[in-house]
């Protein structure tokens, strides 16, 4: 968690169309080293009511157009089985593949997408409902490694990535995820005044971990990734 | 032992699940006496119906000794959509890194044959709860609970803090609740009750977790 991640959620609020989405997905995969990553997005409340996904993606046209072509939608496992549940699904705990999902995987891999898979599902407010997949050749034990650095800003990269295409489709969150709440005002005043998390729990008569939680709900709100920057975002959008 | 189970999809547990219910109508309609809708012995609500992941304790009989339910807070849960008058504006957490957990039931009649049967199992539930959702890259777990329950929670070593005042809805003293998933959190409920291994009843289900937990 760094100053490189914050870039790049900065950089994710200026996504305005598909191509930006596409080079934004692009950036994050040069920034975690990975292979691809993809989106996908159901149920999107949005003008094209005939439009019932939303697929944004890495991986190769080629790709794409024979996934479409093929109707592969009908034997791919991952989206079915990661939609399912509401725990990111590593692609090694699918359930055993069927000869023809055994040959759709060799004939993917022919096409650039690897053998390493994690898909995050994403449950919105509105029924809407997403997977964000990031996709890797790691090793085994080097996956495992990567997946325990990671998971955590993936969970929130994968949220904010399908807000800003719910923006993009043109739906209005009926809720303004970036209001901050009183208590979670209080906090970033206090931090902003150079308190400690302690120092704020015992000025406010809370629990540590209550201050932890409200200073995390705020940078979940405003995107950030450290207290010192969620204040200063906090100041400069006038939300403090 | 453990068993994470998807609403809509238990596969083989689906009888597990019917227990659960049965459990959930005899635990908050009979007992504690809740406003809750029972249909042919069996409590379900519209979260129900939102495929979440349950977590539900077993003896080796595939008999239910507790269970609770997992939401994303990231759609509809019960503290931003029922229970919205406890916090007010603060109410409103919607976070990828933090889960709701609601519906805690355990079958005390099952339980009181056992020595700190209550505690334990609580503690093997929660335990499991946290774990799970750590592994799955989750910082916190808020519930809305029935203020009797802060005294099983604290026995199993859980510390659940408030994060309001609790308020009386119907004719139930309700709180909002926050729990961290940190190892020091799981440590002293694993060191209080003796946990020791493997909470989950088929070793594949450590496995299937995002990362190892």
């Amino acid at each position: 968690m760094d100053e490189a991640f914050y870039a790049l959620v900065d950089a994710g609020e200026h996504i305005r169309s598909v191509t930006d989405a596409h080079q934004f997905l692009e950036k994050l995969a040069e920034h975690y080293d990975v292979r691809n990553l993809a989106y996908l997005g159901v149920n999107l409340p949005g003008p094209d009511e005939n439009r019932p996904v939303f697929v944004i993606s890495t991986y190769s046209k080629a790709w794409v157009d024979r996934y479409r072509a093929r109707n592969y939608q009908r034997i791919d496992p991952v989206l079915p089985e990661s939609m399912k549940g509401i725990l990111p699904l590593d692609w090694r705990n699918l359930p055993p593949l069927r000869p023809a999902v055994v040959r759709f995987f060799g004939e993917a891999h022919d096409y650039g997408v690897q053998k390493q898979g994690l898909s995050i599902p994403i449950r919105g407010a509105t029924g809407d409902l997403a997977v964000f997949t990031v996709n890797t050749d790691l090793a085994d034990p080097e996956w495992e490694d990567f997946k325990q650095r990671n998971i955590r800003e993936f969970l929130l990269i994968a949220f904010y990535f399908h807000q800003q295409v719910m923006a993009l489709e043109g739906f209005k969150n009926a809720i303004d995820i970036r209001q901050l709440s009183q208590r979670e005002r209080d906090m970033l005043w206090w931090t902003a005044e150079g308190k400690t998390t302690k120092e704020i729990a015992l000025i406010l008569g809370l629990s540590d971990r209550t201050v932890r939680f409200y200073i995390e709900n705020a940078m979940t709100k405003l995107r950030c990734h450290s207290k010192a920057q969620c204040v200063a975002k906090a100041i400069r959008i006038g939300a403090l | 032992m453990i068993r994470l189970i998807q609403g809509a999809h238990p596969g083989d547990d689906a009888d597990i699940l019917d227990k659960m219910f049965r459990l959930r109508a005899k635990v908050f309609n009979d007992r504690l006496g809740w406003e809750v809708k029972v249909r042919d012995n069996r409590e379900t609500d519209r979260f129900d119906e939102l495929n979440p992941l349950y977590v539900v304790e077993t003896d080796e009989k595939r008999n239910v000794l507790a269970s609770l339910r997992l939401l994303p807070t990231t759609g509809p849960h019960m503290l931003s959509d029922v229970f919205s008058e406890l916090m007010g504006p603060e109410s409103i957490i919607r976070s990828p890194r933090v889960l709701e957990s609601s519906r805690f039931a355990a079958d005390t009649e099952l339980l009181g044959r056992l020595p700190n049967g209550l505690s334990t199992v609580t503690g093997v539930l929660l335990c499991a709860l946290l774990e799970t959702s750590r592994a799955a890259g989750v910082d916190f777990v808020i519930s809305v609970y029935d203020v009797r329950m802060e005294r099983i929670l604290r026995r199993a070593g859980c510390g659940f803090e408030r994060l309001c005042e609790p308020q009386k809805i119907g004719d139930v003293m309700t709180v909002a609740g926050l729990c961290e998933t940190a190892t020091s959190i799981t440590d002293e409920i694993r060191a209080r009750n003796n946990l020791t291994g493997s909470l989950f009843a088929d070793p594949a289900w450590m496995i299937s977790l995002p990362i190892a937990a």
